[in-house]
């Protein structure tokens, strides 16, 4: 990808008011947003729209939080998957909120839980299968898999997005490797 | 391959996937991996979003268009004002026809609800009318009776047209339907003819060629100056009480009654009076209660009013507006 600097940089002069700096930094950030958001959000619905729909609402987050954003020697992605992460979480707040149980007056209709062919299909594909592999993962091993492979961070960017040292960052990510391998070996001889 | 060897190759595996090159061949779980970020990836190609660089050619467009907004809205709102004006402009003018609206007519309505006094006088004129016509076809059809009760009854109706022209039309007409048929209106001329004798005699001798008196053409007549024909019409009625009194020999008369005007019903008249008597007798009671009740209050006081410009003879057909017992 880009280097840590040439992103950072490209911050720096945004945030000082660049407006063609502000335009090729959200084409180049755009992409990992969204690659995370799908990544944390999955198909919701059968598609991505609901976490592109969150990834439109960290772009925006990003851009309103750029004038405060100061080069203080922090790489600019930890900004913004600090950003994104949270944005997350408050779609899963918000999709929470809305599940709420509301009396109603009849009992509504429900889908059909079989999964049916297309289903089947789709739960044959090998990136349903990983996510339910990653599902397995503890929340830090699958943040940084997240970061690493589906936003495409160096490991020490990932550090310093999840506040942790470039080395514990590698050895977490084998960690993890090692666990996903392992669950896949499971689902095989399941 | 050492711990930190197989550490340093997962990372260097991972950084591979995360640029979004292909997993090697053989890892299954690298190939899940990648497959997984390329579906992240899906429709990525597609133009992400707009440039933030701000777009300065459109500017000149908005501000071309700012000003003709509210100059549509002026235009929208004297749309609304004219609309308003026609439909009021229609509204009066609608009210104003009505004015000359008559029954059964689309304004008519309005007119009643609008112009009432007029309205009653349109049909005021139209029930006078109607009466003259039928008083005109019983004239020429020899039903003098008839014709005489529809002649008072156009006199009641024309006091209640307020309309000069139309009245003086009407009396006109009336009038000439008085002198056509002379047999129908006798005179009253209550100051030139004798009075009947007030006792049992009736008076049996009729008079068709009586004077013959439109009351308007008899200044003398003090019931003209009264001018209404509502006076006329209280005079006619005494008329039959008048012509009871002598038939049923009832002693209390009305000192100006005058008995001579028989100009119609020659063959009743000529009758006997005793048939007819009895009959009428018990009929006409109740008018001549009425005549001598009522002078007791009205007669003294205004002896003017009271003398009949008409004596029309009606024996049985006399004026019924008051005769309630018929």
């Amino acid at each position: 990808m880009f280097g840590e600097d040439a992103l950072t940089e490209l911050a720096s002069r945004a945030a000082a008011g660049d407006s063609q700096a502000t335009a090729d930094l959200l084409t180049q950030l755009r992409p990992m947003i969204v690659r995370y958001c799908r990544a944390r959000l999955g198909r919701v619905g059968g598609g991505f729209v609901t976490a592109d729909d969150v990834a439109q609402e960290v772009c925006l987050a990003v851009l309103a939080a750029l004038p405060r954003y100061r080069d203080m020697g922090r790489p600019f992605a930890a900004f913004v998957f600090g950003i994104a992460g949270h944005k997350v979480t408050d779609a899963h707040r918000a999709a929470t909120r809305a599940l709420q149980v509301a009396p109603v007056e009849s009992v509504p209709e429900r889908p059909d839980t079989d999964v049916g062919p297309e289903g089947r299909a789709l739960a044959a594909d090998l990136s349903r299968q990983l996510t339910a592999l990653l599902d397995r993962l503890s929340p830090a091993h699958r943040e940084i898999i997240l970061l690493r492979v589906a936003v495409g961070l160096t490991a020490e960017e990932t550090g310093v997005a999840l506040g942790m040292k470039p080395g514990a960052v590698r050895v977490a990510q084998h960690r993890a490797l090692a666990r996903l391998r392992a669950f896949a070996e499971e689902e095989v001889t399941a | 391959m050492s711990a930190f060897d197989e550490v340093t190759a997962d990372d260097s595996a991972l950084d591979a996937l995360g640029r979004g090159e292909a997993a090697p061949e053989g890892d299954r779980l690298l190939g899940m991996l990648a497959t997984w970020r390329a579906d992240l990836a899906e429709g990525e190609g597609a133009p992400a979003i707009r440039p933030a660089v701000p777009v300065t050619e459109d500017v000149p467009d908005v501000a071309e268009v700012l000003p003709l907004a509210p100059r549509r809205h002026r235009r929208r709102r004297m749309l609304v004002a004219a609309a308003a004006a026609a439909v009021l402009a229609a509204g009066i003018s609608g009210v104003a026809a009505a004015g000359s609206a008559r029954p059964g007519d689309t304004l008519w309505p309005v007119t009643k609800l609008v112009y009432s006094d007029r309205a009653a006088s349109v049909q005021a004129e139209i029930a006078t009318e109607r009466a003259l016509r039928r008083a005109e076809t019983a004239a020429a059809e020899g039903r003098t009776a008839e014709a005489a009760e529809h002649l008072a009854t156009a006199d009641e109706q024309l006091g209640r047209v307020t309309s000069s022209d139309a009245a003086k039309r009407l009396r006109e007409r009336a009038d000439r339907l008085r002198e056509n048929d002379q047999r129908v209106v006798v005179p009253p001329a209550p100051g030139t003819t004798p009075k009947p004798p007030a006792g049992g005699t009736a008076p049996a001798r009729p008079t068709p060629s009586g004077p013959v008196d439109n009351p308007g053409d008899n200044p003398g007549d003090p019931g003209n100056q009264g001018g209404g024909d509502k006076g006329k019409d209280k005079g006619r009625d005494k008329v039959p009480a008048t012509r009871t009194a002598s038939v049923t020999t009832t002693p209390v008369l009305p000192g100006n009654g005058n008995g001579n005007g028989h100009g119609r019903n020659r063959d009743q008249d000529t009758a006997p009076l005793v048939e007819r008597a009895s009959p009428a007798a018990t009929v006409l009671t109740t008018p001549a209660q009425h005549a001598v009740t009522k002078p007791r209050g009205q007669r003294p006081a205004s002896p003017r009013r009271a003398t009949p410009p008409l004596t029309i003879r009606t024996l049985g057909h006399a004026p019924t507006s008051t005769h309630t017992s018929f």
